[in-house]
Parts: C-alpha cells; structure tokens; sequence
C-alpha cells in the first residue's frame, strides 16, 4: 500500500522506520492482526535491524546518550524522555527487572499488538538492550491474557531465540487480567511485588517499585522497539517516526508515519470514510486524549512538540475521526461511561466521580441536563481532576472536556431536548462489544 | 480547560526539593471518612463525595502545619503524609 | 447550621429538602421537649420536691434523644452507600454530628447533675458514677453508667483524634453504637413507666437497628477492589525459554522486607 501521494516528504522507498511503508489492518473488536505487515523472524529481522544487542560492543555506554540524543519518549502516552527514566532506574541498583508493556491501556490502538505480532525480535532486543542498559537481571513481556495472536507470536520469537543459542537474559511472558488498567506500569510494578494487579499510588514518580523491593523499568512497545532501532541504527540513523492507529467502522490500520506528516494527510490516507466527507472532529492520543475539530488538527504535524505547543498530545498513537454524521457528545458519552466501569474501584474521586459524571453524560445524550446539571458536571469534572492514584481519572475528564468543547453546538441541541439527529454510533471500538 | 479549582492538584507535577513541606494523599486507600477536613479546614476541604481536596500549596509553619500533622496523626486509614522536599 | 444550596436543583433539592425537614424536625422536638421540662421545672421548682426528678428524666429523656440523632447521623457518615447521598455536604454532616455530640454530652451532664443531687431520687454521686452503687434500680443505673462512659470513651478519644489520641479515637468510635445499646437498656428500664416513652424507645431504637444493619450489609468500595484484584495475572510457559521459575502473584525475590500494603 502506498502512502499519500500528496505528500512527497513520506517518501516511502527513502524510510526505512520500523514497519517501512507497510500498513497493518487489524480488527476492530480484538488485536489480531488481519494483514498488511509481514512478520519478521529471526533471520529476517537479523538481517534488517543488525545483529544481538548483546554482541554489540561499546552499546551499552552509549545507547542511554543516544536515546537522550533522539529524545526518545514513551509511546505509551505519557511521552516522559526514555533516557531519563533508564538513568534513574540505573542509578537505582542492578538487579532488577525490565518491563516490556503490551497490554495496550488504549483499546482504540492497535500499533502494540503489531509490533508484538510483527516485530517480536525488535521489541524483544530493546528488551535485551534495556536490561543491559540499566544493569537489570531478567526481562518481562506483559500481555492481556486475552491476546493469543501477540502472545503466540511472542512466545514463537522467544523459542526462536532460544533455539538460535541468543544470548539472552532470562525473559518470561506474563498475561494480565483483560482490564483497561492492567497496562497501567504501577499495576505491572505491584504484581511483580506479589500485589494484585491494580494501579498504586506513588509517591516520588522517579521510584515506582516498593523500598526494599527490586527496580523495575517498564516501557511500551513502542518505546523498547524504538530504542532497539537507535541500538541498531545509531542516533544519527535514527528516523522519528510515529506509529499510529487510524480507526475505521469496519477496521483499524497501523500506519508508520515521520514527524512532518500533517495528521490531515494521515486521515486522508487511511480513513475508510474518507470519500464520504472529512470528519468533523478526531479524537487524538487514546480514549484519555482529545477530542479536536477537524479545522484545528487538519494542518497540525504529527511531530510531539509541535502538538504540545498547540496542547495536545499524540498519546498513544491514537487517531479517531468522527464522521459528520455521527454525534460527538453521544461518542464522548459512550467512552466516559467506559472508562468509568473501567475503574479499580480503589480511589473514591474515580470510583464515583466518574460514575456521577457518566450518569450526567447519558442525562446530556438523552436531552435530560437542566442548567443546573450541567453546573454540576462542571463542578463534578473540576474536583475530579488530579485525584486518583493514576491518571485514568483526569484522562477520562479531559476527554469530556475537549468534547463539550469542541462539541459545544451538539450539547445546546441535546440541551433543548431534541435528538441530535446523529445516524452513526459507536464510532471508537470498545472491548467485549460487538463480539 | 481553565475550571480547575486552585485546590484541585495536578497529578505528578515534579516535586522539586526545595525545603518545603506538602500535604499528600494516597487516594487508594482514603475511604473518606473525613475527619482530616474537620482537623485541618485551612488546608483540607471535601468534595461532593465526602472524600478529601488536599491544599497543594507548601504547608506554612504555624497554625497550617499543625493542622496538617493532626489530620495526618489522625487519618485512620493512614492515607495522608507530610511530604518534606 | 448553613445548608449550602447554591449549584444544586432537580433531584437533590427532593433531597435536600427531605434533609432539611428532618434536621429541622429533630431540632424543634428537641428544643420544644427542653423548654417545655425545664419550664415545668422551673415552675415546679417552687414548691414541689418533685422538680429536681423531672428534671432529671427529662434531660435523660432529652440525651437519649439526642444520642439517637448522633449515632444515626454517625452511621450515615460511614455508610457504604453515602457518597451517592450529595447533600447536605459531608463538611455539613460532620459539622452535625460533632455538634450533636457536644449538646448530648450537655444534657447527660445535666441529668447526671440533677439525679445525683436529689436525695429523692437515691441515685447519688456514687451511684451515677460506679456500677452497682445506685439504691434506685442498680441494674438499669448501671446500664446507664457503663453507656456514659463507653459514650465518653467515643467521644473525648475523637476530640483528641490526631494530638493525644492520634488514629486510636477509630477502632473506639466504631464500638460507640454499644453505648446507645446500653443507654437503651437504661432507658427502657428505668425511663419508660408510660406507654408513650415505651413506644419512643421501641421505634427509634428499630430505626437505628435498621439502619446499622444496612450500613453493615452493604457493600463497599474495598468489597468491588477485592473481587477485581482476586483476578490475577499469570505466568505464561513458553516452552524451552530460559525463563526462571518465578510464581505471579507471591513474592519469590528481592529482600524480604513487608510490602507497603
């Protein structure tokens, strides 16, 4: 498949990246992948991306520089820098474990689950390479127990690896319970402690393990095939691209796209109902991201500083174009109401902030918000803002917010209790829905 | 985007140690109970669901710090601290 | 007691008005019962030596009353469900309840007072303050004794929660509903010789059984995390691996130190 003609900058045979100019179509109700992408095994991928990090001399000096360098940040939407948060869990201790995260927080996204089932032998060298880096003693892939395609894929890479004689250090797949909040790292972090599997509270950000307890470096998938390809390449090599995942009604592509890319021509070119018309607005970075008009973001380039000057973040990848049809505050509505049955129930600002909020949602959908009730959601979405021990709550309010923003014709229709005459619904894929 | 509260914190910001001393909160294991607020109205109010909005401001020594080593010494849950930066 | 109305309408202003009647209500009976006792003592006081005894049961009376209101409100604040209850404000309902427990305590000390210097009423200062020690029904002064000072005990350790008493005033608070059983019992052995204050007694000591069963019963948040963290993660095998046997969900490495909860 060819990306967009109207923008030579892309040029796909100069890019070589991490899926090259390939386009990974996978199903909108789980992460398996349908085609697109071929998947690499070990010879393949020795080929293209170089030899074992742990044969490389010299790596593990430089490797924390180059990722510095090329100001790597985690791709699981935070966008904190790579080499600030290896060097401070080297300057922790050795002995610990490094964390790969693939059970995706964003349901929306599908560019882990690719990764895993394309580039198993990427991801699993950033892993290699990071335990090397921070001086760690074992590697961790963290999956959703429900993915059987990643974990397959996963797991063939590992016993490819062993049977090549690898020199790898011991890395074991953990299957997480199907939740929302099990891709969240502290949740990771306190089931490796022997805890459940539910976020935390940390005090200081920069030591999320217990005292007494081993480090643990956990980064996305992204994030770890990326540093494996600054391992490969060199910083100077090194092409800042971004993986995206653009839902359609019927399916999702994962497309690899450079920082100039605008995501107007992302939408243009792997938006299946483009031909129909433009979107009127896409919900940018994850179900905790935000909702922009399509006027703002059209021009916007997907590069991460240029998206932060203008507030917004590409998150976790996440590009969902809302068809003009469709109505954004029942979309909104929808996504608010999962996320707050998606919560660990352990903070009470989540717990029934979100629900309260959720409950005026469908009160607003349903043309049944009086004045008053709207004042109190703004009121409810103030207090719950900053309160939780993760951020699940203030990505669920931020959402909502954007899109009684830039949805702010659709509320006053709802507002006067009329139907807004949307003809479309359920736009953004959620789990265990439509199966 | 602008409705924040002044007392509504945002999560994460870097501490940065500058001698100071904070009022936190382990929102996981706070049940509400809200005798913080009762201990400490100057710093601590509650909000529509009974559970503590923490001042996030550096705690003042004096009648503010007092306050806030009661709230904490009496939190029963143990869900709030005094941060020293 | 301000109720802070501004922001809300719809539903909560049913609620609010349903509280507001209700506090209102329990003021007024309070209020009226007080004035109307006191002025039959005062009236009394003149010539009959039965003032200081009507006095005494009517500030007994008045403190059940008004201990029934407290621990009530008590059980509200700590009900499983009370976050879905928005107004009056939490602030607000603890403001209540700390006040209710300053006017029971001054109306307990008032009925103590008045009984125990009545030579009529053969209770005396020993008798209101050791077990057994009342000529006047041992067994129900007793009752009323022993509730005063598990009352006490609830009360004072929760007005030195976080200086003397630090974290300790919970574990006691949470037993303090034994002081209105044992109230109860005094009250309906020694203060209920009419139909009218038996009923009083039966009804609200009902109400707040009710309500203690449901606070009791119902589930709660730490009920929800449990269930969501008995789902565990789990190892997955992958067959000739180099992975260790480590075991998801026990802590098989690092130091021994505890874990922080």
């Amino acid at each position: 498949m060819s990306v967009d003609a109207g923008a030579p900058e892309i040029a796909p045979s100069q890019m070589r990246g991490i899926l090259g100019a390939e386009v990974a179509i996978v199903s909108r109700d789980d992460t398996e992948l349908l085609t697109g992408v071929r998947r690499h095994d070990l010879v393949t991928h020795r080929s293209e991306f170089g030899a074992h990090p742990g044969t490389v001399v010299g790596l593990t000096a430089r490797l924390l520089d180059d990722l510095g360098a090329v100001a790597l940040t985690g791709r699981g939407g935070g966008h904190f820098p790579a080499a600030v948060k290896w060097r401070s869990v080297a300057a922790a201790g050795t002995g610990g474990a490094v964390v790969v995260n693939g059970a995706e927080g964003e349901p929306g996204s599908a560019k882990d689950a690719t990764l895993l089932q394309t580039r198993p032998h990427l991801v699993l060298d950033g892993l290699v390479a990071a335990i090397n880096a921070v001086q760690a003693v074992e590697g961790v892939v963290w999956l959703h127990e429900g993915a059987e395609a990643t974990t397959g894929s996963v797991t063939l890479a590992i016993r490819e690896r062993v049977a090549a004689g690898e020199p790898d250090p011991p890395i074991r797949v953990v299957l997480a319970p199907s939740r929302y909040l099990s891709g969240e790292a502290t949740s990771i972090i306190r089931t490796l402690e022997g805890g459940p599997t539910l976020p935390r509270f940390v005090a200081n950000p920069a030591q999320p393990w217990s005292d007494g307890y081993p480090t643990v470096l956990v980064n996305n998938t992204e994030t770890m095939a990326r540093a494996a390809v600054v391992a490969a390449r060199g910083a100077e090599n090194y092409e800042p691209t971004s993986l995206l995942t653009v839902i359609s009604r019927g399916y999702r592509r994962v497309v690899e796209v450079p920082h100039t890319v605008t995501i107007g021509q992302v939408v243009a070119e792997h938006w299946a109902d483009m031909p129909h018309g433009a979107p009127s607005a896409v919900l940018l970075g994850g179900y905790g991201g935000s909702w922009v008009s399509w006027s703002d973001i059209a021009s916007l380039p997907v590069d991460i500083g240029a998206l932060r000057s203008a507030g917004l973040s590409i998150g976790a990848g996440l590009i969902g174009p809302l068809p003009s049809q469709a109505c954004g505050i029942e979309e909104a509505s929808r996504l608010v109401r999962y996320l707050a049955d998606q919560s660990a129930r352990q903070c009470g600002p989540c717990v029934f902030g979100l629900a309260a909020v959720a409950e005026l949602c469908d009160d607003l959908t349903a043309g049944k918000l009086s004045p008053s009730g709207r004042k109190k959601l703004d009121q409810f979405m103030a207090e719950i803002s900053g309160r939780g021990a993760c951020r699940h709550p203030d990505g669920a309010i931020r959402m909502l917010t954007s899109a009684l923003q830039v949805f702010a014709d659709d509320v006053s229709v709802h507002r006067k209790g009329r139907t807004c005459g949307a003809r479309v619904y359920g736009i953004m894929p959620l789990p265990g829905e439509g199966t | 985007m602008s409705r924040g509260k002044p007392k509504v914190r945002e999560a994460r910001e870097g501490p940065a140690p500058d001698g100071t001393t904070h009022l936190r909160i382990d929102p996981s294991i706070c049940d509400g109970v809200g005798i913080c607020s009762h201990l400490a109205p100057d710093l601590i109010t509650l909000d529509s669901w009974g559970y503590p909005i923490l001042d996030t401001h550096a705690v003042p020594r004096g009648r503010a710090l007092r306050q806030a080593e009661a709230a904490v010494a009496a939190c029963p849950k143990k869900a709030l601290f005094l941060q020293h930066l | 007691m301000s109720h802070e109305t501004a922001g809300t309408a719809g539903v909560s202003h049913t609620r609010t008005v349903v509280w507001g009647a209700g506090l209102v209500a329990a003021v007024t009976v309070s209020a009226v019962l007080t004035s109307w006792f006191i002025g039959a003592a005062v009236s009394a006081i003149v010539g009959d030596r039965m003032a200081p005894w009507i006095l005494g049961r009517a500030a007994g009376l008045t403190s059940y009353l008004l201990l029934v209101a407290l621990v009530f409100l008590g059980l509200l604040l700590s009900h499983p469900r009370r976050a879905r209850w928005r107004r009056p404000s939490s602030a607000t309902r603890i403001r209540v309840h700390v006040t209710l427990s300053v006017f029971t305590f001054v109306f307990v000390a008032l009925h103590i007072f008045v009984l125990a210097t009545d030579k009529y009423a053969n209770v005396g200062w020993w008798g209101s303050f050791v077990p057994m020690g009342a000529g006047y029904r041992p067994l129900a002064v007793t009752l009323g004794v022993i509730g005063l000072y598990a009352g006490l005990a609830a009360g004072l350790t929760a007005a030195l929660a976080g200086r003397i008493a630090q974290r300790v005033w919970w574990p006691i608070h949470k037993v303090a509903i034994v002081s209105l059983i044992l109230v109860w019992l005094h009250g309906v052995l020694a203060g209920a010789d009419t139909a009218v204050l038996l009923g009083v007694y039966v009804v609200t000591g009902i109400a707040v059984a009710a309500l203690a069963i449901s606070r009791y019963t119902a589930r709660t948040t730490q009920d929800a995390v449990a269930e969501l963290a008995a789902d565990r993660a789990s190892e997955h095998p992958v067959h000739g691996s180099p992975a260790r046997d480590l075991t998801i969900g026990r802590s098989g490495r690092g130091s021994n130190r505890k874990q922080r909860r």
